[in-house]
């Protein structure tokens, strides 16, 4: 049984707020879907390797050749704020 | 496929033989788009930029330059696909006023093509859903069946097809993602082998998942975007360096000898009835045209759904780490320290759909649960793809069903997400082993198209699509 202190951890976790409207939602969903998920715990896979991604294709690297990228003013074309070719955020050192 | 519906290849000859141009289909396609706009199915459209690249097209077949079979032909993408100077929303209100500041190399190959990207489609937030309900733009109403949801996450690419406003769109798939949309539209829909086409410009939801593909009216055009679509890419080191092949060679090749394998516990409890009696009568239709019909077994595919969820949410939870409300688009105004704005902007940008699969990431993530969750599900993974392994060494192609039954009506599966997240029982554990798998319509049951799922081996397209292109021909469709 997850508690709403469990599901505010998560969220801090996650860098998402969540109202004390919506804890008692989500902890429903969650606890819905790991009752759902828990059937896996039961398996005895011991012996199996995990599987991180597809077998095929093995990765394959490029040539280490610098190459183009984009210039500042794209890069910077969707942040919020920005000043003199730095992201702006909020104070950090008081 | 019904002769008002539109393909790349009838159009294609339209152009060919001078009776049409693509300015005049460009315009054409644009017309239905406002037409339907009722529907939802798109979050941008490219008016001047497809009629400026449709002018060109014409410009080179006039001067005996055109460069295949999708020069001049209308197409749309799913809106998690980058298309430089132009918005992608991901559905989301945290990527509302993102503008690419490049194009993904899946676009740019289409575009080399000279296809000609009319709009960007609607989908479900980050790609994130079965009904298409979850886009922060409202949800896509089904062109065929408009009481029923269009299936999601690439429901507008998979509505703008069957509402003929393009022959053929990309869409991209994660645990079905396509072939359950084509197949809930009564379209087709075909996700590639893990590796085959580029995701280099697709916002990333699970990257050892995620695949883009096309989906179309028929078969041959889903082959015709493939042949230009796959390929290695210094961008996507996942990949393959396999060389390209013609994916339509084996279209009119039958099914003659070939041996399609018919998983009981895919036709089992869980699937409508009627539905599996549709899909046994297209397997027999094959049967007689010469393919041999084999049972195989795949007994793990039955925890694909709790593998799938563990692992797509838990690399949903690291990829949309990056959404800050530093770097792209929304940023909470009121935040004051860096925390904050990270929070406050994440939780007013992101959906609940969003915020509760990267919740359940972190949970399957974190310390306590990793081995038992996170680990445990890629053992599982394992296992699901060494029994379509052993299930491939007697047989060439699978055969499932795409859905357990009819779509849902709107509206039904949202009170409790996990009925959505069954739909895809058949379709997750395709991505899970990295195969290619295509949704083609076989037949009707309740006056609606039944999709037939067809899986192949990896890097096993040429195959798969032959098999598709039978199956279509062999189709009861009004």
């Amino acid at each position: 049984m997850l508690e709403n202190k469990d599901i505010q951890k998560l969220a801090k976790l996650s860098r998402l707020e969540i109202s004390d409207v919506d804890v008692e939602s989500m902890k429903g969903h969650l606890e819905h879907m790991l009752a759902h998920l828990d059937e896996l715990r039961s398996l005895d896979l011991s012996g199996v390797e995990p599987m991180t991604s597809v077998d095929e294709p093995v990765t394959v690297l490029r040539a280490d050749v610098p190459g183009g990228c984009l210039s500042h003013e794209l890069a910077f074309r969707n942040a919020p704020r920005v000043d003199n070719d730095h992201f702006v955020i909020p104070k950090v050192i008081g | 496929m019904n002769p008002s519906q539109k393909s790349i290849r009838t159009l294609a000859s339209s152009l060919t033989a001078g009776l049409a141009s693509s300015e005049s289909l460009v315009e054409e396609s644009l017309a239905l788009i406002q037409k339907t706009r009722s529907l939802n199915m798109f979050t941008s459209v490219l008016d001047i930029r497809a009629r400026e690249r449709a002018k060109a097209s014409d410009a080179r077949r006039k001067a005996g330059k055109s460069i295949g079979p999708l020069d001049g032909i209308p197409i749309a993408i799913k809106d998690n696909m980058c298309l430089v100077d132009t918005k992608t929303t991901c559905g989301s209100h945290i990527l509302e006023n993102f503008v690419s500041p490049y194009t993904g190399t899946a676009v740019e190959r289409l575009e080399a093509a000279g296809a000609v990207i009319v709009a960007k489609t609607n989908m479900d937030e980050f790609a994130m859903g079965s009904s298409n309900e979850n886009s922060y733009f409202g949800p896509v109403v089904n062109p065929r069946y408009p009481e029923l949801i269009p299936g999601g996450s690439s429901g507008g690419s998979a509505a703008a097809v069957a509402a003929n406003c393009v022959p053929a769109s990309l869409g991209s798939d994660t645990g079905g993602s396509i072939r359950q949309p084509a197949a809930c539209c009564g379209v087709v829909g075909l996700k590639p082998t893990y590796g085959r086409i580029s995701r280099y410009g697709l916002v990333a939801y699970a990257s050892s998942l995620d695949q883009i593909g096309p989906l179309g009216n028929t078969v041959e055009d889903c082959a015709i975007l493939l042949n230009a679509l796959a390929g290695q890419d210094p961008h996507d080191n996942t990949t393959s360096d396999k060389a390209p092949e013609d994916f339509c060679a084996e279209l009119a090749r039958g099914v003659q000898g070939m041996r399609i394998g018919v998983p009981k516990e895919y036709f089992g409890e869980g699937l409508d009835p009627k539905i599996k009696t549709a899909l046994l009568a297209s397997l027999a239709r094959l049967e007689s045209e010469g393919a041999q019909i084999i049972e195989v077994h795949l007994p793990s595919v039955k925890y694909a759904i709790s593998s799938y969820y563990i692992i797509a949410t838990a690399e949903a939870s690291s990829n949309l780490s990056r959404f800050d409300g530093v770097r792209y688009t929304h940023r909470a105004p009121t935040a004051r320290t860096l925390n904050d704005l990270y929070c406050r902007s994440r939780s007013e940008g992101f959906g609940k759909e969003v915020q509760r699969r990267i919740l359940l990431g972190s949970y399957v993530l974190s310390s306590g649960f990793y081995d038992a969750y996170y680990i445990q599900a890629q053992k599982v993974r394992r296992v699901i793809t060494d029994d379509f392994n052993k299930a491939f060494e007697l047989c060439d192609v699978i055969a499932s069903p795409t859905l357990p039954g009819h779509p849902l009506k709107l509206g039904e599966g949202l009170s409790d997400p996990m009925t959505m997240y069954l739909s895809d029982i058949y379709t997750v554990s395709l991505n899970l082993a990295g195969l290619p798998g295509i949704s083609v319509p076989c037949d009707e049951v309740d006056g609606l198209r039944v999709g037939m799922q067809l899986i192949g081996k990896p890097f096993g397209e040429t195959s798969l699509l032959g098999v598709a292109a039978a199956v279509e021909r062999t189709a009861k469709l009004s």
